[in-house]
């Protein structure tokens, strides 16, 4: 897999990355800023989120950004994650113009009025009580957050800890956030499609050209000092069933171990012939639903299986059986054969996460923040290096219980109850 | 809007027993999708849950586990998608293109040597019993069945809702019952897609052609006349909701029918996209919610006109008030020209990128074909796109946004009950 790009670092600091594809109409921007929830003041977490949401909210150029993208046929939206905060837009290409022309104004043009804050904040705890208070399990991440790091900002989620850290969000510490992060040498922008470097970075010039840079000093963030033993929490919910979640602090997504990290939780869940699948679903039928996955965290993250456990499974039995799982691994070399399938299916995901412009467009951004957008194209070629010998290594040295946090979430009888009284529907697989 | 619609259209072959085999090509692609469509969606099923166990049940043979057989489509780095609809049941693999063939070989052994397993049987039953228990915690999952079944009645195919139990009373001779009726021949379509060799059309051809039962095709005519339920509200208790979900919608013209491109239109500037006046409304100018929207739902006889939300806390009558208002106002007031223009725009950018590559546009097919469309459904809609005036739009309005004949449901908890029943 090559992805082609051309790359110009403006004098103001702004990273322009173009990668040319020809098969779509469409013209992929993305633009990244180097800031996520990691830079919060611990007080008033939510931010940077709260924040992508007001970037929504007008410029005095163009007061309803989205009627702007909308009325030239280009659709936009954004996330934000611990580490970064990511705009994209499509839209046709001969309207590319327009996409430097909203972006470069909202890099420093936003009106934050007060009115527009209090809407988004009411929007931004609607989110937060759909998406991680109203729904089964929603809580998870910011039950494990915590318990997984005692210093480092990643002890908190996207979110927010509470709904009130956003609904008292001060707006003055909004409109200083927004002036120190929102600047050309704080972030990263990568067009893909049917374009031209030259007319890419012409059209960059005259847009972002004149910002000025922010001239800040990067971050310093506080380090998460090693884990040395086991943590504990237990919590009871009115959920049906009960579930074992770990998570062991591992490497950066920077890393080369990343990679042997990945294939890990592939051997240990990717599919149904996977070992958590073959022997702890189906033969021992220990649980309902395993997995493992990695976090793809810029700084060291972590390595989580998630366990819905079968009624009258105890905890003790079920992480049992997932010790018994790591300690073959770490004893036993899998085979070849093993070892083909799971980079096979990483062959096929990775083709798939880069099928479109706006999927290269947001990786080449991410990879670039990561040290370099040319990692990109090897990705097959670390997964490729990854041997036995290296995953049992990982095993070892990663995957201790003294390095591991552990939440059992427990359903109360009542949640159990509530799902034996339920009715249901055949459902259909819908959007919605 | 520059587009050749003829690529919407496949390059269609007949296999030796009737089967049609519908090929997208795009030689430069490194991946395929290969998708078998059989018409056995949930609307034949003589008990609950039949249609979808059968489907996801599709893998251990006479000569494999079902074990060793998905560590055949993993070995390939094949994904093996299944769904089951009201309408359709489908099994989708997408995988590297260098084995291609090989994978084809994969799916003939599941299709043609089918076991069905008690085992395998508990052990789905189990963990659909236990995503069941979830999915009821959530309030849009409690008010989306409470509201197909208010729309369709409980007792029609499209609004039956079963039990918990039901998951236990399935046996493994249902399954084959349900497969040896419907998993035949004469109600097969395939979709091959991607970066395909003539190999693979070949291996397709030699492996699906024959040995397939042809079976009867099975009669799709629900009594379409007959008469749904009046307009109704239903409220659906969630004890410990913290937000409200709302359910709106009903019954309106199928795809085929020359009303339908208008009422899309009027779709999309009432809660069909990010600007509409459902968003700028409800989430940009009151803050209820973090989305709402509204979309069309063809099933095969009858298609559903849906909106959708989850609001702030007792807000939900509110919420339903605002949601006719804004009706009314599109029948009161015309557009103006500009939001008009929007809507175009919006529209033309959406279906550039749902026809952006190969996969995208073969998954299309599945649509068109149920209906007997092709590309010209596009060509029709972008054309009263462009000619459609703004009293058009009102009077479409007047037409359908007729308050009385709309369902409505809502869940929540106790005070939100409290906020109707008052």
């Amino acid at each position: 897999m090559n992805i082609a790009f051309e790359k110009k670092v403006l004098p103001n600091g702004l990273t322009v990355l173009v990668h040319q594809d020809t098969t779509t109409p469409m013209a992929a921007f993305n633009l990244l800023y180097d800031v996520g929830s990691k830079d919060e003041n611990p007080q008033h977490t939510g931010l940077a989120h709260l924040l992508e949401h007001l970037m929504f909210s007008g410029t005095r150029r163009f007061p309803d950004y989205d009627k702007v993208i909308e009325g030239v046929g280009g659709e936009n939206n954004a996330f934000t994650n611990n580490d970064f905060t990511n705009y994209y837009l499509q839209l046709p290409k001969d309207k590319l113009e327009v996409a430097f022309e909203v972006e470069s104004d909202r890099m420093r043009n936003l009106v934050l009025s007060l009115r527009k804050i209090d809407i988004q904040k009411d929007v931004v705890v609607e989110e937060f009580k759909e998406r991680y208070l109203n729904r089964p399990y929603g809580d998870v991440d910011l039950l494990m957050r915590p318990l997984c790091y005692t210093q480092h900002p990643y002890a908190w989620s996207t979110i927010g800890k509470e709904t009130s850290h956003i609904s008292l969000m001060p707006s003055d510490e909004i409109k200083a956030f927004y002036d120190r992060y929102y600047r050309p040498d704080n972030a990263i922008l990568a067009v893909a499609g049917p374009v031209d470097a030259d007319e890419v970075f012409k059209l960059s010039e005259k847009w972002f050209g004149r910002i000025a840079p922010g001239g800040f000093q990067k971050r310093v963030v506080v380090k998460e000092p090693p884990q040395t033993a086991a943590r504990h929490l237990e919590v009871k919910r009115d959920v049906p069933h009960s579930t074992l979640y770990k998570a062991y602090h591992i490497t950066s997504r920077m890393s080369p171990e990343f990679y042997v990290f990945d294939l890990i939780s592939d051997l240990f869940s990717n599919g149904k012939s996977s070992r958590f699948y073959v022997e702890l679903v189906k033969r021992q039928r220990l649980f309902n639903e395993l997995d493992a996955y990695v976090s793809a965290d810029i700084e060291p993250g972590t390595f989580f299986i998630k366990g819905r456990m079968n009624e009258g499974v105890g905890y003790a039995e079920a992480e049992a059986a997932i010790q018994a799982q790591i300690d073959h691994l770490a004893t036993h070399l899998p085979d070849e054969q093993e070892l083909k399938k799971i980079k096979n299916k990483s062959e096929t995901s990775l083709l798939f996460s880069n099928l479109k412009a706006l999927d290269k467009a947001t990786n080449l951004c991410y990879f670039e923040l990561m040290g370099g957008a040319e990692a990109l194209s090897s990705e097959m070629e670390q997964y490729e290096a990854v041997d036995g010998a290296r995953m049992q290594q990982a095993v070892r040295q990663y995957l201790r219980e003294d390095n591991a946090s552990t939440l059992y979430y427990t359903a109360s009888e009542k949640g159990k109850a509530m799902a034996a009284a339920a009715n249901f529907d055949d459902a259909d697989e819908e959007d919605e | 809007m520059n587009f050749d619609y003829k690529q919407l259209l496949p390059q269609t072959q007949r296999l030796a027993n009737g089967i049609p085999l519908y090929l997208f090509r795009d030689p430069n692609s490194e991946l395929l999708r290969i998708e078998f469509i059989f018409e056995a969606g949930s609307r034949y099923q003589a008990l609950p849950v039949q249609a979808r166990a059968c489907n996801a049940l599709l893998e251990a043979t006479l000569r494999h586990s079902a074990d060793a057989m998905t560590e055949r489509f993993d070995y390939y780095g094949a994904y093996v998608e299944k769904y089951v609809d009201r309408d359709q049941a489908t099994l989708v693999i997408y995988t590297l293109a260098r084995y291609g063939s090989e994978v084809v070989a994969l799916c003939e052994e599941i299709f043609k040597e089918t076991l069905f397993s008690e085992k395998e049987l508990r052990l789905y039953v189990e963990k659909q019993r236990s995503q069941f228990d979830i999915a009821m915690q959530k309030v849009s999952e409690i008010s989306r069945r409470a509201f197909f079944a208010q729309v369709f009645g409980a007792e029609h195919p499209y609004g039956q809702n079963i039990e918990r139990g039901d998951f236990d009373r399935l046996q493994k001779e249902d399954l084959q019952a349900f497969y040896r009726q419907f998993y035949v021949a004469a109600n097969a379509g395939i979709v091959l897609s991607g970066g395909f060799g003539d190999e693979v059309v070949q291996a397709l051809s030699d492996r699906f052609g024959q040995g397939f039962p042809i079976g009867e095709v099975v009669s799709v005519s629900l009594d379409e006349a007959a008469a749904l339920p009046q307009a109704t509200f239903g409220f659906a208790p969630k004890e410990g909701a913290v937000q409200a979900s709302v359910r709106m919608g009903k019954v309106i013209m199928p795809p085929t029918s020359p009303d339908f491109s208008q009422f899309k239109v009027l779709d999309y500037f009432f809660g069909g996209y990010f600007g509409s006046r459902l968003m700028q409304n409800i989430r940009e100018e009151k803050g209820y919610t973090y989305g709402i929207s509204s979309y069309i739902l063809p099933l095969r006889s009858h298609t559903v006109w849906i909106i959708a939300s989850e609001v702030k806390h007792t807000c939900s009558a509110k919420v339903v008030e605002e949601i006719r208002r804004e009706m009314l106002k599109l029948c009161e007031r015309k557009p103006v020209a500009k939001e008009l223009d929007i809507v175009r725009q919006v529209y033309y950018g959406d279906f550039l990128r749902e026809m952006d590559g190969i996969f995208e546009i073969a998954e299309k097919w599945k649509f068109l074909r149920m209906f007997g469309l092709d590309d010209g459904f596009y060509r029709h809609f972008a054309e009263t796109l462009e000619t459609i005036t703004t009293e058009d739009i009102r009077q479409a309005a007047q037409r359908y946004f007729t308050p009385e004949s709309f369902h409505a449901t809502v869940c929540g908890d106790e005070e939100e009950r409290k906020v109707w029943y008052s």
